[in-house]
């Protein structure tokens, strides 16, 4: 018994010691907890909550949506830091750098499978829940791929600046946790942004996801056209343009203080 | 051809001076080795080199491209080999490896196939190569990290520590492929532990102390830096330290040692003492051999990292 809380005790200790990441695990808690009582309150209205009519009324079919896009945002967030980190464990990043390939593309396309994967798992998941379900689905295939491309083209500056901070810090950024806290909290995933105080629903109005998910739940539920998501393509082709230029730029500094440092392959 | 000048590189947050004020000239078709201990920075000059570490200060040019201006077309001009085990895929096969790389190189198709074939080949892992990279012995190992370097058939290499820790077949091996890359007029930079290696290999060599290149020149020559290690003395009759303390007094006497029979008179000019050495060791025995040895390398190493900087 000594010896288990021995291994207790030094699990606390260390915990501590992280302590950006110890209070970034507090919040998780307290975000998870309120997270699920938002949930609760909606799955107790259901189908007649106001805020999912804009998406055909199905509580499942706004569910399933909402959280098999999430993967999508996880991989367009990680992709690139862990695309580095992976190259570094293996040793394989300086060579990686002495090909004729810009560094940019050489980690897009090594996060390319992840994303190869996550399109047949969530695809796969996507339909036996529907089939299995007997969900009511009104697919746009077109209009949906295209907003879930451009979100996650918009989520990768993210993913970049990210990337660009690992590079430096070498220890997970708190930038990326974050970015999918906010996000599954406030972007409407699990229950609508209807719900959320006005306070609440601005920073949510700052999110990529939110708009992504209404437009994409438009288009896989009720048939939404491009037409139809004028608006949400829009802000994320306007959110894109900020990102994408600012995580380009962090990542450069990023990589040319790693250069610089003589740390490009320590992790 | 390599040519740098006045570089140097100080890692701020560790406060190491790694390179410190380097100059040196490699031309087309040599082999430049670089040796020095542990810690000395030829890691860091052979990153800078490649353009993964950036130079607090001073010029490098590779093939002609400066290092900062033209980063690229130094990265097309070099086939790296690094001395860590850890630079490949472990799933991977040789094969799937070279490939994989060959690809991000711009070796591709069949030109890419008989590449990798010839390579494995030469370097005795075809019969490997099937076999994931986790399964390769060392050797094997440091073999398959040349046949990359040698891809794309650069005209530079940048070699770190080629050998070290492998059996010695598969050095010669490698020795042997460094010293083809040599004749088909390569310009070539070996990091190096190894004296031997260095000799064998390279039309110069340059010692690197703490992050300093205090000497560079031919094996050779720096062989005859300290015109003589030693003389070394046989008398009939094994002599003890004492019986030829006179030995210490002779002018450039640095050391004497007793060993297995023999008296060995350390001297910086062996030449201008050695009548009086046998003298005084003849007064006490009569001598069966004297001769005056030439410092290895090793010696000369050791010599110019321990005390005699810029000797």
């Amino acid at each position: 018994m000594l010896k288990a809380w021995q291994f207790i005790k030094r699990g606390f200790i260390t915990m501590l010691s992280y302590r950006t990441a110890f209070f970034l695990g507090i919040a998780g808690i307290v975000i998870g907890a309120v997270r699920f009582a938002y949930m609760a309150g909606f799955l107790e209205e259901g189908n007649t909550f106001p805020g999912i009519a804009q998406y055909g009324g199905d509580l499942m079919a706004f569910l399933i949506t909402g959280t098999l896009y999430m993967s999508f945002v996880g991989v367009s967030l990680t992709s690139f830091q862990g695309a580095i980190r992976s190259e570094q464990q293996m040793g394989t990043l300086e060579f990686l750098l002495l090909s004729d390939t810009p560094l940019f593309l050489t980690l897009l396309y090594s996060g390319l499978w992840n994303f190869i994967w996550t399109l047949f798992s969530t695809g796969t998941i996507f339909i036996v829940v529907v089939a299995g379900f007997h969900i009511h689905l009104n697919v746009n295939l077109w209009p949906a791929l295209f907003i879930l491309t451009l979100s996650m083209i918009c989520i990768s500056g993210v993913g970049l600046i990210s990337a660009g901070v690992i590079m430096v810090t070498k220890v997970g950024d708190p930038i990326t946790w974050i970015f999918s806290a906010l996000s599954g909290f406030l972007s409407g995933v699990l229950f609508p942004i209807e719900m959320l105080p006005g306070w609440l629903q601005k920073v949510s109005a700052a999110l990529p996801p939110t708009y992504a998910l209404s437009a994409l739940r438009k288009a896989l539920i009720i048939n939404a056209g491009f037409a139809d998501l004028q608006r949400e393509i829009t802000v994320l082709a306007l959110m894109s343009l900020v990102t994408i230029p600012l995580g380009v730029l962090v990542f450069r500094q990023g990589f040319n203080k790693a250069r610089r440092d003589g740390t490009l392959v320590e992790y | 051809m390599i040519e740098t000048e006045g570089l140097t590189k100080i890692y701020e947050k560790a406060r190491i001076l790694a390179n410190d004020n380097i100059s040196l000239r490699i031309g087309k078709g040599k082999v430049f080795a670089l040796l020095g201990p542990n810690g000395a920075g030829k890691t860091t000059l052979i990153k800078i080199l490649s353009t993964l570490v950036l130079p607090t200060s001073g010029t490098a040019k590779v093939n002609g491209y400066d290092i900062l201006k033209h980063g690229s077309k130094v990265r097309r001009s070099i086939g790296l080999s690094t001395g860590r085990e850890r630079s490949f895929y472990f799933r991977l096969t040789g094969t799937q490896n070279l490939e994989f790389f060959g690809v991000l190189r711009g070796v591709k198709g069949r030109e890419s196939k008989s590449r990798i074939e010839h390579l494995m080949r030469v370097l005795g892992l075809w019969e490997h190569k099937d076999r994931k990279y986790m399964k390769y012995s060392t050797g094997m190992k440091k073999k398959l990290s040349l046949a990359r370097a040698m891809l794309t058939d650069p005209p530079i290499y940048l070699l770190d520590e080629p050998t070290s820790g492998i059996d010695p077949a598969s050095a010669r091996d490698i020795r042997e492929m460094i010293t083809g890359l040599k004749d088909r007029e390569k310009t070539i930079l070996v990091a190096t532990h190894d004296m031997h290696e260095a000799e064998e290999l390279s039309d110069e060599i340059g010692i690197l102390n703490e992050g300093k290149l205090i000497k560079k020149d031919t094996p050779e020559n720096l062989r005859n830096l300290f015109q003589a290690a030693a003389i070394i003395v046989k008398p009939a009759r094994r002599l003890s330290l004492e019986d030829v303390a006179g030995l210490r007094r002779l002018p450039s006497v640095e050391g004497v040692i007793a060993q297995d029979g023999t008296i060995r008179v350390d001297s910086r000019e062996p030449h201008a003492i050695l009548d009086e050495v046998i003298k005084v060791v003849r007064a006490q025995a009569p001598l069966t051999d004297v001769k005056i040895v030439k410092p290895s390398l090793e010696e000369v190493f050791i010599r110019l990292t321990e005390g005699g900087k810029g000797a």
